[in-house]
């Protein structure tokens, strides 16, 4: 009893801590996102209550904590690791707009126009190649080879339910319409060797050889690459729509608690030196604003063609498809 | 609880309509939740015979070690085996389910053994043998084993994330938990999700009613006389027995853990894992012992209310309904119930924000474990001992702490570290509410979602040892006492 009362005093003792603080949820990985967090703490003197997402979620637990939260926003600021959910978010009404001046270099088409999400550091949507299982002579070059018999059962690719693969199939509904789109899925469902609960998940089979290769983010490529595994990246469709581009999506909160300090977080956030940051960390993120200093192994837009996508509207392919693709990819 | 504000009508129980989806919904969580217990059901009842009645070396440490599968969480599990075997589809569902839960079955099951009464076993041997004494003990003891399985059914039925993790090779197999989980993620059907988890809580509660049902039937307290069982001398089957079960620890147990163990590789990757996750370590030990101790405190009357009742069928399936709601739904109930002002006090700020709504979280979830386990320490004590308390003219306070307490203080042991056990490896409850983020847990899960692989079976590890620390004293006050 008496180990009861002083646990309970420890964790009253925890509650009643009023230190000012900006709360953030973020869901980019906690090993990357936290460090950029902490030095944020140690340069501003303001605490960051960092709040991150987990697999059991699919990340869009952070996403529906806010939707919950909606009448008492409990956060301040939104870092996702993708941009879909955010204008989703936008749309619900849950975000307000903060042009934060740090935003000014990065391109256009990654930010909001009214200033309710500002795109930086993003990921590209890959092929994950096995190179002992494929040549350089031999490997796919555009999406539509994941409808092509020759590669019958010799791909995996997460199911289009959550994440980045959402985002990815939302962009094709929204860049090729309906009937291609849907002709795709078809073919591609009767031609995958098999359909991953996840990216991370893909990259390991295909770094274990058990599929040639696999649809994925360039994140999970590098980090099977460091792991020393007999990997490379391709990117889709260099000579036509070009791989997808997805950013992460920083955002005010409506409504949180602490919006100026929120707004401090943010334009730390949006700095140039967190884009290179992250493409010098382990998730080799790529920097979309033009001169930012990165390693050789992290290909920028200009390198590669990249995908040009409405972004409204694939936010909104998501909410006019999920049923469509949950019927489809878990018959 | 589940107030919805936004997005529940009847117009959502149109998702319950019977098409060819709901079917395969149901045959799909029947046949693994039915497979994972009749799995566990196998294991189980054989392993509580040889732990509790045979003469067997090292029974305390198979005692021990039977009860830590429970401290790998399925998923981790599912990791484990994928990566020794491959396993895959709904029998890998079923094994993992089946793998991890056996324990429910065998403890219950060892109770009911343990409570066999020697003179009545003597018996039965002297007019008919063994079979004799089979005949009689069974039905003494099967409802236990009943009910464990039944427990298993109630957990696979709610796990999502395992049948899901299965499914990436061949064809997909859906399951309730799953349909719960797709429409819960899209941002305008919460409604639909809680449409769509009548049908897996009616056969939870189904399940659970059966259980308690069973309980009501069987349980009874043991007399002032009772003299617990002999061990039997297994003679030349002594050894075939060890061998089972240490195949089936090696199966449940050490096969999951060998494969962390090969995950983890060095040295440093526990190192890494301690530095990065200390802190969400602390916060799950506080979390856990702190709603240990208060449950169990909290349920020591209303237990000897029950006890004493021998009936309450409502009560009891509410107090284990939470245990078996999907998480999600319940982590939903807390935000909209605590994330509010109301009687002139900001219940956001004091509770919601703080670690405070996680405690009373898992005290809602966990409470179940103290209650049904001291309410069985309560009905097993012998109601004479107490009128003769009385009697000799003792206050009611100095009867339940010279008889009462003492008698009962296994059962509350026991539902105290099953309560400790769970908040260690909860996470589906939590993974919404903010507050919860920092747990060892969570942390797993963050890293399961980068695939850090290292780093994941690291911490496993180190959270399947702090979580082992009061099974272990558990398991070492009995052996004590037995001794004794």
């Amino acid at each position: 009893m008496r180990l009861a009362t002083i646990s309970l005093l420890a964790l009253v003792a925890i509650a009643c801590n009023k230190e000012p603080q900006v709360t953030i949820y973020c869901s980019l990985d906690q090993v990357y996102s936290e460090p950029i967090l902490r030095d944020f703490e140690k340069q501003s003197g303001i605490k960051v209550n960092a709040v991150f997402d987990i697999e059991a979620n699919k990340t869009v637990g952070l996403v529906r904590t806010i939707l919950e939260e909606k009448s008492r926003p409990r956060c301040d600021v939104f870092w996702n690791n993708e941009i879909a959910q955010t204008i989703r978010l936008k749309k619900a009404g849950v975000l307000t707009h903060y042009n934060s001046p740090n935003a000014k270099e990065i391109p256009q088409e990654f930010r909001d126009p009214e200033g309710h999400w500002t795109g930086f550091a993003a990921r590209a949507r890959v092929f994950i190649v096995n190179t002992q299982k494929l040549s350089p002579e031999d490997l796919p070059s555009s999406l539509l080879d994941l409808a092509n018999p020759k590669w019958s059962k010799r791909f995996i690719l997460a199911k289009p339910l959550t994440g980045t693969t959402l985002t990815h199939f939302a962009a094709l509904f929204a860049t090729w319409g309906e009937e291609k789109t849907k002709q795709f899925c078809e073919d591609l469902l009767r031609n995958t060797g098999g359909l991953a609960n996840g990216n991370a998940h893909v990259s390991k089979l295909v770094a274990k050889g058990e599929f040639a290769f696999g649809l994925t983010d360039t994140d999970d490529v590098q980090a099977r690459i460091e792991e020393g595994a007999p990997v490379r990246a391709v990117y889709p469709d260099a000579d036509g729509d070009g791989a997808l581009v997805i950013p992460n999506t920083v955002s005010l909160v409506a409504g949180g608690p602490n919006p100026e300090l929120g707004k401090k977080l943010i334009d730390w956030i949006l700095r140039a030196e967190t884009e290179a940051r992250l493409a010098e960390g382990g998730s080799a993120q790529i920097p979309l604003r033009p001169g930012v200093p990165h390693p050789a192994r992290v290909k920028v837009p200009g390198d590669f063609r990249s995908m040009k996508v409405d972004w409204i509207r694939t936010a909104d392919e998501i909410d006019r498809r999920s049923k469509y693709f949950q019927e489809t990819f878990t018959r | 609880m589940f107030r919805v504000q936004d997005s529940f009508g009847l117009g959502n129980l149109r998702v319950l309509i019977p098409d060819s989806r709901q079917w395969t919904l149901l045959a799909h969580s029947l046949w693994v939740s039915g497979g994972a217990a009749l799995l566990a059901l196998l294991l189980g009842l054989p392993y509580a015979f040889l732990v509790s009645r045979a003469k067997i070396p090292a029974r305390g440490l198979f005692q021990f070690l039977g009860v830590l599968p429970l401290l790998v969480p399925p998923l981790i599990a599912a990791i484990a085996w994928t990566g020794l075997f491959g396993i895959q589809g709904p029998w890998g569902a079923i094994a993992v389910f089946g793998f991890s839960y056996f324990p429910f079955v065998w403890l219950l099951t060892a109770r009911a053994f343990e409570r066999v009464d020697r003179r009545m076993e003597e018996a039965a041997i002297l007019a008919g043998g063994w079979k004799a004494a089979a005949r009689i003990e069974l039905p003494f003891v099967l409802p236990s084993a009943a009910i464990g399985a039944l427990l298993v059914f109630v957990f696979a039925l709610a796990d999502f994330a395992v049948p899901d993790y299965l499914s990436t090779v061949g064809p997909k197999f859906s399951v309730y938990a799953d349909d719960v989980f797709f429409r819960w993620k899209q941002a305008d059907a919460t409604g639909e999700a809680i449409a769509a988890s009548i049908p897996p809580l009616a056969l939870i509660s189904l399940a659970l009613f059966l259980a308690l049902r069973l309980r009501l039937r069987h349980s009874h307290s043991l007399g002032t006389g009772f003299l617990p069982p002999q061990p039997i001398a297994l003679g030349k089957l002594q050894v075939p027995a060890i061998a089972f079960l240490t195949l089936v620890l090696g199966v449940t147990l050490f096969a999951p853990l060998g494969r962390l163990a090969y995950e983890a590789g060095s040295f440093s990757s526990y190192a890494d894992a301690l530095r990065e996750a200390r802190v969400d370590l602390g916060t799950s030990i506080l979390l856990a012992s702190a709603a240990a101790l208060l449950a169990t405190a909290l349920q020591v009357l209303p237990a000897l209310r029950a006890a004493r009742a021998r009936s309450g069928l409502g009560m009891d399936l509410g107090i284990l309904l939470p245990l078996a709601l999907p998480g999600v739904l319940i982590s939903i109930g807390f935000i909209r119930f605590w994330n509010r002002e109301g009687f002139g006090f900001d219940w956001s700020d004091w509770v919601y924000g703080t670690k405070l709504v996680v405690l009373l979280l898992f005290l809602a979830r966990f409470s179940a474990f103290p209650f049904f386990a001291t309410a069985e320490a309560f009905r097993a004590i012998d109601p004479a001992l107490e009128e003769a308390g009385a009697t000799a003219g003792l206050s009611w306070g100095r009867r339940f702490r010279l008889i009462l307490f003492p008698l009962a203080f296994s059962g509350l042991a026991a539902g105290a570290a099953l309560v400790y056990l769970f908040v260690m490896r909860e996470i589906d409850a939590v993974a919404l509410i903010p507050s919860g983020n920092r747990t060892v847990m969570f942390r797993i899960y963050n890293y399961i979602h980068f695939g850090r692989d290292s780093l994941i079976a690291a911490l496993c590890l180190v959270s399947v040892a702090f979580g082992a620390v009061p099974v272990l004293a558990a398991s070492l006050w009995r052996t004590r006492k037995g001794a004794a």
